[in-house]
């Protein structure tokens, strides 16, 4: 029995993963010989999709763009231009799509990714907003900085001026199965003189332009930052952002948003929604305003809370009518309102899809102005000290 | 006999790991298609049914007081004629099933983790480390299920813990309770996928006497349909209903997008790579039943002779049950499902309504 069990556990030596590894799994390969994609670009152009990849592994920049017309394809014609080395997407974590790409291959590129073996759901997407993925890609990348690490630094930057929100290659997906659209982070390789430091006075960067919004046909129109950062008010993703708001006494004061909260009151009739209010809390602490402003006067605070709110009012009116205007739940009102009252949601007769375009929807923003974090004395304080 | 060579613990551990194979591979898209994104509430729909099982297959084996194997129990039930007859139907569907599931854990590595491997490797290697497991003392194989157990029920519940930040609550929470019916419906897929543990009773009879196995066996059923939760809860949760559904092997899925703090990623190759044990259990398994019941049927001493027929039956049915991975997946999810489903809901309650002795007093007049 021992040497029957010794005789069917040989075949384990072929698992070791020593020789070349044909015969079992046929493609291992040693750490030092891959070549690790972190950025994938696709953009399209006529009936051709390029595909740029850029890898940034121990110092050694690098980017391969080659033409195709499936992504597999092209991303397999890569191998033709590298020396010795195999090209891995397994740790691909940024996807940009050039514009045309976006309008036209959006879903194509979605299922690759579904389908690749190596490729992985939460890679990040961006839509490369009035120009190519290339564009992006290779403008930026002289500057120092690989286009992944660029990417990385971006994402914590629209987060805190509450841009946009990045969304992976997952949420979009199940966003375009669950509701019909979804939003996609977008940016653009801009030429600024911003950067002081940059040798020729010039710099390329890379710039959050707001959402893109896609529907499963493909990108469907762009949302401008105040648009976008009304979606976050709404979402809940505000980040650090600042606003600015003339404070009626002829001055601009600016507060940094600290906290959103929308409440959402949806109202039956009959088994059927027929209205939906939507109340937004804004927490802020002020970050600028002139030393004449006396603070401890609540009248003061008032006025700039009203100021505040009425900036932000205007945010939100524009997406909820621009949301109402394309039937395009893409603040993904659906869910909220669901989960107020998910019984009442579930037994209604009419999809929430058939109702949103025609749903009668009012929206309040109030904003509670806490505090500041330094030099909260008022007017009246510093006269008594002198 | 090797009675007493697996205690009723490490029988119900070896049951446990076994299914911890299709419950990976089937369950997500089973319940999502039928319940929707609440389909993480039918593993409890499925409960009763569970425990009813577990009382029906108690009964079944249960003769006058002993527990014998379910091919002895079938024949003191039904006469010795019909009993070998039902216990040969039996045996067959085992190691057709044994095929399936051998067939199904080829595929699963093929599409995760090796693209460019081949079936004609993957099949023989696994059946023949399960025909190991199926030749060894059953005293050995229940310590390997106790410690297997522990190993995969901590791996699961690591997977789900690394998931974590990443769940989307919105996706599952809260649940359509318009639906209802449908997450009861959705219980259906859970039974086809743990009810098959019924088809291991073959071995019930060398498995030592054990006064509180009822107790034990619903407290199995229970901690089973509890990590079955948690895992739907996971899947779902980090997908999404639309995406998960869309997927052939979501919770695999799930796996290869965990990302612990920017830390760790891609250890999906290891869970895949390690959760094939439990197909070798599941194999070897099947494989230490079906020779139980071939043993039984032709009253040969020594059960090890039958796992070699059964494992070439078993490899036979991997390699024709169909031509490639996609005609697989459809009929893994439609034929056998069925099969499985009779077995629980029709077959089960039939014979363990036979009173015992009574055909066979019939046959030896």
């Amino acid at each position: 029995m021992k040497r029957a069990v010794l005789f069917l556990l040989l075949p384990l030596l072929l698992l070791s993963g020593c020789g070349d590894g044909r015969l079992v799994f046929g493609e291992n390969r040693e750490i030092e010989q891959l070549v690790p994609v972190e950025t994938l670009g696709v953009d399209r152009s006529g009936e051709l999709i390029t595909v740029i990849a850029s890898s940034a592994s121990l110092g050694d920049r690098l980017l391969l763009k080659t033409p195709g017309v499936t992504l597999a394809r092209a991303m397999r014609e890569m191998q033709n231009y590298t020396e010795k080395k195999y090209i891995f997407f397994g740790h691909t974590r940024q996807l940009l799509l050039g514009e045309a790409a976006a309008r036209e291959e959006l879903t194509e590129c979605l299922a690759f990714v579904e389908r690749d073996a190596a490729l992985r759901l939460d890679t990040r997407l961006y839509v490369v907003q009035g120009g190519t993925a290339e564009d992006a890609m290779v403008l930026p990348a002289g500057g120092g900085q690989s286009v992944g690490d660029l990417l990385e630094s971006l994402e914590k930057d629209v987060t805190l001026l509450s841009e946009s929100h990045v969304t992976t290659c997952a949420e979009v997906s199940e966003a375009l199965a669950g509701r019909g659209c979804a939003l996609v982070s977008a940016l653009a390789a801009v030429r600024t003189e911003n950067v002081l430091s940059a040798e020729e006075g010039e710099a390329v960067i890379l710039l959050s332009t707001g959402y893109a919004l896609v529907t499963p046909e493909g990108l469907c129109r762009f949302l401008d930052l105040n648009l976008s950062r009304g979606v976050n008010l709404l979402t809940g993703e505000v980040g650090g952002d600042v606003i600015e708001a003339p404070d009626g006494e002829g001055h601009w004061f600016a507060a940094q948003l600290t906290g959103a909260e929308a409440k959402f009151r949806p109202g039956y009739e009959e088994g059927e929604l027929t209205v939906l209010d939507i109340e937004l809390k804004l927490s802020c602490t002020l970050s600028e305003l002139p030393h004449t402003t006396d603070l401890s006067d609540p009248s003061v605070i008032c006025t700039l809370e009203t100021a505040i709110a009425a900036l932000e009012q205007a945010r939100i009116t524009a997406v909820l009518d621009l949301s109402q205007a394309l039937g395009l739940d893409f603040c993904d009102l659906g869910t909220r309102v669901r989960r107020a009252s998910s019984l009442r949601f579930d037994a209604m007769e009419t999809p929430w899809e058939e109702l949103f375009p025609g749903l009668e929807i009012s929206s309040s923003v109030s904003v509670n102005l806490e505090r500041s974090y330094d030099g909260t004395v008022s007017t009246v304080d510093v006269r008594e000290v002198r | 006999m090797e009675r007493d060579g697996m205690t009723f613990r490490q029988y119900l551990a070896a049951i446990g790991v076994a299914l911890f194979s299709p419950i990976s591979r089937l369950l997500p898209r089973g319940v999502l298609r039928i319940a929707g994104f609440s389909g993480w509430l039918s593993p409890l729909a499925a409960l009763p049914f569970l425990l009813l099982e577990v009382c029906m297959v108690k009964r079944l084996v249960t003769v006058e007081g002993e527990t014998l194997g379910l091919g002895e129990a079938l024949e003191r039930r039904l006469g010795r004629g019909p009993g070998k007859a039902v216990t040969a139907l039996l045996t067959l569907w085992i190691v057709f099933y044994g095929g399936v599931m051998l067939r199904a854990g080829g595929e699963r590595l093929l599409s995760t983790i090796y693209p460019s491997a081949h079936l004609g490797f993957f099949l023989p290697a696994i059946l023949g480390l399960s025909v190991v497991f199926a030749l060894g003392k059953l005293r050995t194989a229940g310590r390997c299920a106790l410690v297997l157990m522990l190993f995969f029920t901590v791996v699961l519940a690591l997977s789900c813990a690394v998931a974590l930040p990443s769940l989307r609550w919105d996706y599952v929470w809260p649940p359509d309770f318009s639906r209802a019916g449908d997450i009861a419906l959705g219980a259906l897929p859970v039974m086809d996928v743990l009810s098959p543990w019924a088809l291991l009773s073959f071995l019930r009879g060398r498995v030592s006497r054990d006064e509180n196995c009822r107790n034990r066996a619903w407290r199995c059923m229970l901690f089973l349909a509890g990590l079955t939760v948690l895992l739907l809860l996971a899947t779902i949760g980090d997908l999404g209903p639309a995406l998960a559904l869309r997927q052939q092997y979501p919770f695999f899925v799930m796996v290869k997008n965990l990302r612990l703090f920017d830390l760790l990623e891609r250890f999906d190759a290891m869970v895949v790579g390690i959760w094939v044990i439990t197909d070798y259990v599941l194999l070897g398994m099947l494989l230490l039943s079906s020779s139980a019941a071939l043993q039984s049927l032709s009253g040969s001493r020594h059960r090890q002779v039958w796992v070699p027929p059964c494992a070439g039956g078993m490899l036979l049915a991997a390699f024709l049950v169909a031509r490639n991975a996609f005609s697989f997946a459809a009929f893994s999810e439609r034929i056998v499902p069925g099969v499985n489903l009779a077995l629980v809901f029709v077959l089960l309650p039939v014979l363990s309504l036979i009173p015992p002795g009574k055909k066979l007093e019939k046959t030896e007049k």
